[in-house]
């Protein structure tokens, strides 16, 4: 009990200082209207205006403030007099009532510049983002948020390909600027710049709006302005390997220049330095004219999905140089030029089946296949590009000189074919934009003459019978000339109603299309092969004009893009007439900011190739004999493409998916009939419609535990399709499945892993006949150690397993190197456990097919880098 | 009842469109703010920013972002797309309301695309300031010394009592004065007041939430912590972007990225 009292006096003692503490409270009010003041300050001031204690009032203008060593209690809001009391006469829960008053402020005026930095330019300092392991730029720009490589080399920024490739603000390359990124060395390079929604055109600057960004290269001062150079020596076995790469560049204010000659015969694929990618909006590459691939057709088979460098033998020397002079401010002209040398080769064995009505007609092939590739190509580009006035021309031009020897195998009888396909282009791209009056045109005219004279022999004589000779002949040479004349001239301007955007396109085109081809058959001097039913004079040519308006909308959650192109075409000599209507629209509605969906639906005509028109009978190889009737088939496509995603950064999920429905109708169909070997090839009219349907999902998840990511793409493809075999229709149903997934654990620095699974199976159904299916695995591992700075190791195992008889392979990579100063020095080690062959399974509309490729053998490359 | 409906209507309509008037402007608080990037190369970011000062609330974001966005509105209805070259820069995407809604403190923000706007709310609870007794002037004001501890940072702050407003930069405010400067004891996050002008009787603070979520603040800053750390995975994840690139964070760290140097403002929950 004596403890609870003292216990109590204890506590009355201690809450005493509290209790009797000074607080100061009361309400402060507008003297004028009497409410109260919301966040007035009151604060106790010392002798030398210091502020000691503060508080400031609540919404019913009440305040309590604690005591503390001071003289003045102080009231104060802004737009209202200060208000001062000595602590002495202030009395508790007093009502302070402020003056209003006018707000007294010395302004002050902003002095710091608003335009600190023009454009959306987003930097990426190349030190913060390299890897040791990293060699060229393109190795860094992987790296880099929101930015990928694509497996040909081309650049995208959040999945949109870029515009242009700058080196310290220049072009240089053009649309081959993949040279620049696979080669230039990332310790060139001090930072790269991302350019948002560059529009290269100044004068469309505001006016047009472009969704594509621009790289620049910022160069280190060390690589600015001289000539540099890098030589990567490599030498290896077996067979006798090399690999060399000698590359000069230079860098100044004025001019640059990028030259390089590479050679390899270890299996890369140095030609896909030279490929054009994509650097213009998709609207005028729609404008450019597809490039015509000739009539011969040596392999009609995709490639094995095996990484091209395990099978393929090659002998390449490749050389580029590239200049650049700035010939004012706003204006430079570029020429380039690319010589490409390879030798190919290829050996495989493959056995076809040809499904028929009610019966299969196998065949088997070995062969052998040697390929020469000269490739000449060379541009010249003039650029003026100011604030009111554009003007671009482009001349290319490009000579390859192809030839393949093929020997084969076919059912065990020896056959020769020589294919020499050279190709020719000429091609002048102008474009012109200039603002009258609120309006921009922009003028674009493009020319291009092309010219394939190829032809195709093969020995011994074949379908005496087909080609009726009473008698045997000793081979046959199928000649076929293709010349084309295109040109296109677009006119185009913008303008804005309301809250919709108008584009208003309006072009003329005329492509003109030759076609000659005929036989020469040994020992028939006394046939008129030019005058029979193997040769054709074909002519087709294709005036066409258009109009496409295109509107924009959007509003809040919905956006809508329409494009209506009226077109009318006129086939000459054959006096046909199409009008067609292709729309396109799409509609894209934003749930909320996680949640999107998006619809598009287009149609559109396919008018006719000249491939389609001619008449009598061309040997496309050695086995396939194809003609047309002759008519015109346009065909009609129509897609339906449904697509949503869902996003979840705080559960750390992505996903999307999509179906696609297609519908393609045409009333010219392929008759396919088999003679002996040969496979004769007829186009007649037959109403037709094909139905594709497939669905797609993609998820990717983080965990924290070891960081790691997992990934997980399905995709699923039903098409129900017909062909004609012997005149009789056949109704097949294809499905594809694949599955890809993909584990990446980075525990430590030292130390990285990906685990990538790819699975894909096919089915081929044709009802009371046929039912037929394949699928293969790859699985691919890849380890990376990395113990200091100096050091790297790698390796890389990559397993592939198909069908039940299919022989499985693995394949593993393994390289270690080791850096110092300027100088690298590599050991790899490629293709361990490689057996020789790679077999696949795989089907085509109604062809099977089970290839074995004759893969490399293991080897081993010793490299030394070194800058001059 | 009927009130009710009507309230929840306007209510309704206001979040549906997505950018409502709260307050009046008093003064508008110009600061210039510099938020290093990477301590080992100095670099920084450098942005101007605007405090819009109410009779009740207030507004901080910045300024040459939202030049930018009304120049790019402009040229839209002039007939011109929304073309961003030759316009102003800005920075800092995040916007802080004090005191909006009544008794909160709001913090908008868009980390990467459309896709990544989130705000969140938190009480708007002044920091625990501690007054000192140094002096100095910001702009021709006498200012007063104060210190604080917030989200795992230390701040020096000076604060005018000639300008009486318990308001300032960013989430800073409860000071019986403006906040004219405030910078962390690192030196990573600094602004200073380089202009203050009087409000017009037309000028509105707007409180924009349309196209953003709205998450918990312990969220938010998972996420923001998980963007800068790794803004490649961030990207990849989200966007339905693939970047392909390993990279831990310590390898991200010791190959120089510096990411112990970009931190974000909000260290803890």
């Amino acid at each position: 009990m004596r403890c609870v009292v003292g216990l109590i006096c204890l506590l009355l003692l201690g809450g005493n200082e509290a209790l009797f503490a000074q607080h100061y409270t009361g309400m402060v009010l507008d003297k004028e209207t009497g409410r109260p003041i919301d966040a007035a300050s009151v604060y106790l001031l010392s002798a030398d205006s210091l502020i000691v204690s503060y508080t400031y009032t609540d919404s019913q203008g009440r305040f309590n403030l604690p005591d503390a060593d001071a003289s003045l209690l102080s009231f104060s809001s802004l737009g209202y007099k200060t208000f001062l009391v000595a602590k002495s006469e202030f009395t508790n829960d007093q009502s302070i009532l402020l003056q209003p008053t006018d707000i007294q402020l010395r302004e002050v005026e902003v002095t710091t510049n608003r335009l600190y930095e023009t454009g959306d330019t987003l930097i990426y300092n190349v030190s913060g983002f390299k890897l040791p392991q990293d060699r060229n730029i393109a190795d860094v720009l992987r790296k880099l948020p929101g930015i990928t490589v694509a497996e040909n080399g081309q650049i995208q920024y959040q999945g949109e390909a870029i515009n242009r490739f700058y080196i310290e603000g220049l072009d240089l390359l053009g649309d081959k600027y993949n040279l620049a990124s696979s080669n230039l060395k990332a310790d060139y390079v001090k930072e790269i710049q991302v350019l948002q929604d560059h529009q290269p055109v100044k004068t469309l600057r505001g006016v047009q709006f472009s969704e594509q960004a621009a790289l620049n290269l910022v160069l280190t001062e060390d690589a600015k302005a001289k000539w540099l150079a890098g030589v990567d020596l490599g030498l290896g076995a077996a067979p006798f390997l090399w690999n060399n790469r000698v590359l000069a560049t230079v860098f100044k204010k004025n001019a640059q220049n990028l030259s390089m000659y590479k050679n390899d015969n270890t299996g890369s694929a140095i030609a896909s330095e030279l490929t054009s990618l994509r650097v213009e909006d998709l609207a005028y590459l729609q404008l450019l004219p597809k490039e015509s691939q000739g009539v011969f057709r040596p392999e009609q088979w995709n490639s094995p999905p095996l990484d091209l460098h395990r099978y393929l033998f090659n002998k390449s020397h490749l050389f580029t140089t590239n200049q650049l002079f700035r010939t004012s401010e706003e204006s430079d002209v570029r020429i380039q030029f690319s010589y490409l040398n390879n030798r190919l080769e290829n050996k495989k064995n493959t056995e076809w089946n040809y499904f028929m009505a009610d019966s299969v007609l196998s065949i088997s092939e070995q062969i052998d296949e040697h390929e020469m590739q000269n490739d000449l190509e060379g541009f010249l580009v003039f650029t003026q590009n100011k604030a009111d006035f554009f003007l671009k021309n482009k001349l290319s031009m490009r000579a390859r000189l192809r030839k393949k020897d093929r020997t084969l195998y076919t059912n065990q009888n020896l056959i020769a074919e020589k294919y020499k396909t050279p190709d020719y282009y000429l091609r002048n791209e102008f474009h012109l934009v200039k603002p009258v009056g609120g309006n921009t045109w922009n003028l674009q005219s493009i020319i291009q003459t092309d010219c394939l004279p190829q032809h195709l022999e093969f020995t011994p004589g074949l379908y005496a019978g087909f080609l009726n000779l009473d008698f045997n002949y000793s081979g046959l040479r199928q000649n076929a000339d293709i010349k084309e004349f295109l040109s296109h001239q677009l006119l185009s301007f913008n303008h804005q109603l309301k809250k919709l955007k108008m584009t208003y396109e309006m072009g003329a085109k005329a492509d003109r299309r030759r076609l000659s081809s005929y036989l020469s058959v040994a020992n028939t001097s006394d046939v008129d092969w030019r005058s029979s039913e193997f040769a054709n004079t074909t002519r087709l040519d294709e005036y066409s004009v258009y109009f496409s308006p295109q509107l924009r909308f959007q509003q809040n959650k919905l956006s809508l893009n329409a494009v209506l192109k009226m077109a009318y075409y006129r086939f000459d000599p054959y006096k046909e007439n199409l009008f067609a209507l292709q729309p396109r629209i799409t509609l894209t509605y934003m749930f909320t900011n996680w949640w999107d969906m998006r619809f598009r639906f287009s149609e559109d005509r396919r008018p006719f190739s000249l491939e389609n028109m001619y008449t009598n009978y061309l040997f496309t190889n050695y086995r396939k004999v194809e003609r047309s009737t002759g008519w015109f088939s346009p065909s009609k496509n129509r897609d339906y493409v449904w697509t949503t995603a869902y996003r979840n950064p705080v559960k750390g999920y992505f996903i999307q998916g999509g179906v696609t429905y297609q519908e393609i109708e045409k009333n010219g169909l392929n008759d396919l009939m088999y003679d002996g070997l040969l496979q004769k090839k007829q186009t007649v009219r037959h109403d037709y419609q094909q139905r594709n349907l497939q669905a797609m999902l993609n998820t990717s998840k983080s965990f924290a535990t070891l960081n790691t990511r997992l990934f997980l793409d399905l995709h699923w493809m039903k098409s129900k399709a017909g062909q004609l075999s012997d005149g009789k229709f056949l109704r097949f149903t294809n499905q594809s499945y694949t599955l890809e997934t993909k584990a990446i654990i980075q525990p430590s620095k030292w130390f990285n892993a990906e685990y990538k699974l790819y699975w894909s199976a096919f089915e081929l159904k044709m009802k009371d006949f046929l039912s037929s299916s394949t699928n293969y695995f790859r699985h691919n591992l890849s380890l990376n150690i990395l113990p200091s700075k100096a050091w790297q190791f790698n390796i890389n195992p990559v397993y592939y397993h198909g069908d039940a008889g299919c022989v499985s392979n693995l394949f593993v990579d393994a390289y270690a190197s080791y850096r110092w100063k300027n100088n690298e020095l590599i050991l790899s080690a490629s293709h361990i456990g490689s057996n020789g062959t790679y077999e696949h399974h795989s089907f085509n509309s109604l062809t099977e097919t089970v290839t074995s490729h004759k893969t490399r053998p293991m080897q081993i490359l010793i490299k030394y880098a070194f800058n001059l | 009842m009927k009130k009710g409906f009507i309230i929840a209507f306007l209510f309704l309509s206001s979040v549906c469109k997505g950018q409502q008037e709260i307050d009046d402007i008093v003064l508008c608080c110009f600061y210039k703010t510099i938020q290093t990037t990477d301590t080992v190369e100095n670099r920084f970011t450098e942005d101007l920013m605007r405090l819009e000062v109410g009779r009740v609330a207030s507004s901080f974001y910045s300024d040459r972002l939202a030049l930018r966005d009304s120049l790019r509105k402009e040229r839209l209805k002039n007939g011109q797309a929304g073309n961003t070259q030759g316009m102003p820069k800005g920075v800092s995407t995040y916007r802080v309301y004090q005191n909006y809604p009544k008794g909160k403190l709001s913090f908008f923000n868009s980390l990467v695309g459309k896709h990544n706007n989130f705000y969140y709310e938190s009480d708007f609870v002044g920091q625990k300031w501690k007054i000192g007794t140094e002096r100095k002037e910001v702009m021709g004001y006498t200012c007063q010394q104060a210190t604080c501890t917030y989200s795992g940072r230390e701040y020096i702050a000076w604060f005018s009592s000639e300008i009486p407003i318990p308001k300032g930069p960013h989430v800073f405010h409860g000071l019986p004065g403006l906040i004219l400067e405030v910078a962390d004891t690192k030196g990573h996050y600094r602004f200073e007041a380089v202009g203050l002008e009087k409000a017009g009787i037309t000028g509105k603070i707007v409180y924009k939430n349309k196209d953003y979520v709205k998450i918990p603040r312990k969220d938010y800053l998972k996420i923001e912590r998980e963007f800068i750390a790794d803004p490649i995975s961030f990207v990849n994840q989200y966007s339905g972007v693939k970047i392909s690139g390993l990279s831990t964070d310590k390898e991200r760290k010791e190959s120089g990225f510096k990411m112990d140097a970009y931190l974000p403002l909000e260290l803890e929950d």
